[in-house]
């Protein structure tokens, strides 16, 4: 795994939990507000007011993109972004080809983060700056 | 109907038997949902004049349709019942992530019916609802409970519970979600004596919203008010509730020793910005409620000791109103009241009482178990908290309030009850601004700050010219016009209803216009600022009906006599009491209430569209 450059960059020591990154996530990609359908994840973890965010590294080895058979994964010429394209047939190659855990299969398709096709609306509606890219 | 997931889920907890129906269209139509949804249910479905404790109180948990949603702060359920600590409606709000999760989960609201006989707790994942045995977590803290249940059940489940506080009904008990609390009126008490201990929630469903792309408008519009907001976006985003403390202090608005001052020159050692940022004494840590923009949780450590949220209101009742000015009691009565579920306003509020009882020789070391209660000993005020929460020895005597308390203790305590309706006056003292006075009268819940917080108006100066409030109100005039003030309680009533934070309004953030763009754009149903406030109207008139028929009226809507009596110590409102007669003439003629009965009257419903409640009313 390589991580790349153009990524959600994210500082952990400000995250509060709100999730609100979650819920503009799936709202602006599904047009509703689901837990499961998230380009990027907030988890609690065992320490108090620490949490954990899974966000796609957008790598520029895409062991993502290498497991899918239907070669649907590519990168985004435009936003930089490593994007599910159409075709995706929700056999979870991917998801266990990820390193880190940032793709999530709901109803059969891959989620993943997309950049927003270039201007994420998760780092608009964090409270704490602690998304950026 | 997007935006509501359609879905009540009843559980009647004797018979163990559960039902899905789909929302109630009406009160949809008339109420909106959370609170509003909540008190319908109370007047429709429950006898109006049971006793809080008979099985029959019907308790119910209700999201608003934004709950679930990322419009800001979009986290709050409204807890209803009717209240054992005040006998009239109880309407308790809370945050955390459980209400968008029982959204997820695809309900909108539950509805509990009856008693269980053994302790019970009910697991909710999706569509599958089961109730399980809860004696092996009775008798363990709200903390411990929470672990427990999500060793059990996985960490991502989210849950409200109670403590021993609410087992063992103390009336200021309260229901607890990850630090969260739904505190005032003894909701965790009701939950107490139907022997549930906890709901637990899973969910994985969406909340549909009608249109997305204008709903993405709208929420960014919603954070801009927000973020373009100075004391908001700086020291209450900052330092949380207690940047108030100093505000509240300079404007004469921070009650100390039981309200026997509103001013103090000692705060110093309690205020956040020497707190927080003190490694040695504080370690603070962040974890908000859903989707929220502002922060104000800040869960603080005291060395090993998981101290909790200090809130304003938390600091102010254990603080300055107990005359403690120390920051390790402060912090060791809110750990207390965290982990044994209770409420910190009413707990530092009955402690004052206490103390000014001690001190004016109505009670004495031997009634205390030995506890010198003098104004500012914060050891003795810790220890009575864990009394009063275990109802341990003298706690019994405290455990229900300071109302309750003076009732057995008798007449000559009852001057020094600082209660509305018999619930704890919180950190204002209604001598510094005039609508503060009267919102803590007219709370339909009992004294209560948040319906509405006018003192930003009144006594900060903040307008708000989309609610109509375009000119600085004089906080120190009883007489002058109320309108204002009706407006803006309906407008606080709005976030209970819609399932947004006070706080999104209580520096005047979030206009009125943009929060019905964001109702409309989330369920697709047609609303303008009017009708918001209208569907808040119908809510309070309903909840006046309620109160009404158990028997409160406008007597019930004054203050203690203290405030009419004893002129303010100190800040701006300096030398001044209170007329509650003509301030609750003024109110009530804004509302068009009678002025004898304290509630709407027959036509006022009628225009409301209430017309069965009126024929109820007015046989």
């Amino acid at each position: 795994m390589k991580p790349g450059r153009i990524k959600i960059q994210v500082n952990a020591n400000v995250c509060q939990g709100c999730r609100v990154c979650e819920s503009v996530c799936s709202l602006s990609h599904i047009g509703a507000v689901n837990p499961n359908q998230t380009g990027i994840k907030i988890t609690e973890t065992k320490i108090l007011g620490r949490f954990k965010q899974t966000v796609c590294q957008q790598c520029i080895d895409m062991p993502c993109a290498s497991a899918c058979p239907e070669k649907v994964i590519t990168r985004d010429r435009y936003s930089g972004a490593v994007v599910i394209g159409d075709g995706c047939i929700g056999c979870g190659a991917c998801q266990e080809a990820c390193p880190i855990d940032a793709i999530q299969m709901w109803n059969n398709t891959a989620v993943k983060c997309d950049l927003c096709g270039g201007a994420p609306k998760c780092v608009e509606a964090c409270p704490r700056q602690a998304l950026s890219w | 109907m997007k935006g509501y997931r359609d879905c009540e889920l009843r559980i009647n907890l004797k018979e163990k038997s559960i039902e899905k129906k789909t929302l109630n269209q009406e009160y949809v139509e008339k109420y909106m949902g959370g609170e509003g949804y909540g008190i319908a249910l109370l007047w429709d479905d429950m006898p109006h004049e049971i006793d809080p404790f008979d099985d029959q109180n019907l308790l119910s948990f209700n999201t608003g349709p934004l709950t679930g949603t990322p419009a800001p702060s979009a986290s709050r359920t409204s807890i209803v019942f009717i209240s054992p600590l005040t006998g009239t409606i109880g309407a308790s709000n809370m945050g955390s992530h459980w209400g968008a999760e029982l959204k997820f989960a695809g309900y909108d609201s539950i509805v509990l019916e009856d008693a269980a006989k053994e302790p019970v707790y009910i697991l909710i994942e999706e569509d599958q609802v089961s109730i399980h045995d809860a004696k092996a977590l009775w008798g363990l803290d709200t903390r411990e409970t929470t672990e427990e249940l999500k060793k059990i059940h996985g960490e991502n489940h989210k849950v409200v519970c109670i403590g021993p506080s609410g087992e063992k009904q103390n009336k200021l008990a309260a229901i607890f979600s990850d630090d969260c609390f739904a505190g005032r009126g003894g909701a965790g008490a009701v939950m107490g004596q139907k022997k549930l201990k906890a709901i637990v929630v899973r969910g994985n469903g969406s909340v549909e919203v009608a249109d997305p792309e204008g709903f993405m408008v709208m929420q960014k519009k919603a954070i801009q008010e927000l973020r373009t907001e100075e004391y908001t976006w700086g020291p209450v985003h900052g330092y949380g509730t207690p940047a108030w403390l100093d505000g509240s202090n300079e404007c004469g608005l921070l009650p100390v020793d039981n309200f026997q001052k509103n001013q103090t020159d000692q705060l110093d050692p309690i205020l956040p910005i020497n707190l927080w940022n003190d490694r040695e004494k504080f370690d603070v840590k962040r974890r908000t409620c859903y989707a929220c923009q502002l922060g104000c949780h800040k869960f603080v450590m005291m060395g090993d000791v998981e101290v909790g949220e200090l809130e304003y209101e938390t600091i102010a009742a254990f603080g300055p109103r107990c005359g403690v000015y120390n920051y390790k009691d402060i912090s060791m009565a809110n750990y207390y009241a965290s982990i044994y579920g209770i409420d910190t306003i009413s707990a530092g509020a009955t402690v004052s009482a206490a103390m000014e009882w001690y001190e004016k020789g109505i009670l004495t070391q031997d009634d205390l178990d030995g506890l010198d209660l003098k104004f500012g000993n914060g050891e003795a005020m810790v220890e009575l908290i864990r009394k009063m929460c275990l109802r341990e020895g003298c706690g019994e005597l405290f455990a229900d309030g300071s109302y309750w308390a003076g009732e057995r203790i008798g007449e000559k305590a009852k001057p020094y009850v600082m209660t509305v309706k018999k619930m704890e006056i919180s950190a204002c003292d209604p001598r510094g601004a005039a609508s503060m006075a009267i919102a803590f009268g007219t709370s339909e819940r009992g004294a209560c700050h948040m319906r509405p917080y006018a003192a930003t108006i009144d006594s900060f100066g903040y307008l708000f010219p989309d609610l109509g409030i375009e000119e600085a109100k004089d906080p120190f005039s009883e007489t002058e016009s109320k309108e204002w003030l009706k407006a803006l309680k309906e407008y606080f009533v709005v976030t209970n209803l819609i399932g947004l934070c006070d706080f999104n309004v209580i520096n005047m953030e979030i206009q009125p216009s943009t929060m019905a763009e964001l109702y409309v754009k989330t369920t697709g149903i047609p609303c303008d600022k009017v009708e918001l406030l209208r569907k808040a109207e119908r809510t309070i008139a309903l909840e006046r009906a309620l109160n009404y028929e158990r028997g409160f009226r406008r007597k019930d809507d004054h203050l203690p006599k203290r405030f009419m009596r004893e002129p303010a110590f100190g800040g701006p409102a300096k030398g001044r009491t209170i007329d509650m007669d003509v301030a609750l003439d003024r109110f009530y003629e804004a509302c068009h209430f009678d002025k004898e009965t304290a509630i709407p009257t027959k036509e006022k419903y009628e225009e409301l569209g209430m017309e069965k409640v009126a024929e109820a009313l007015y046989r």
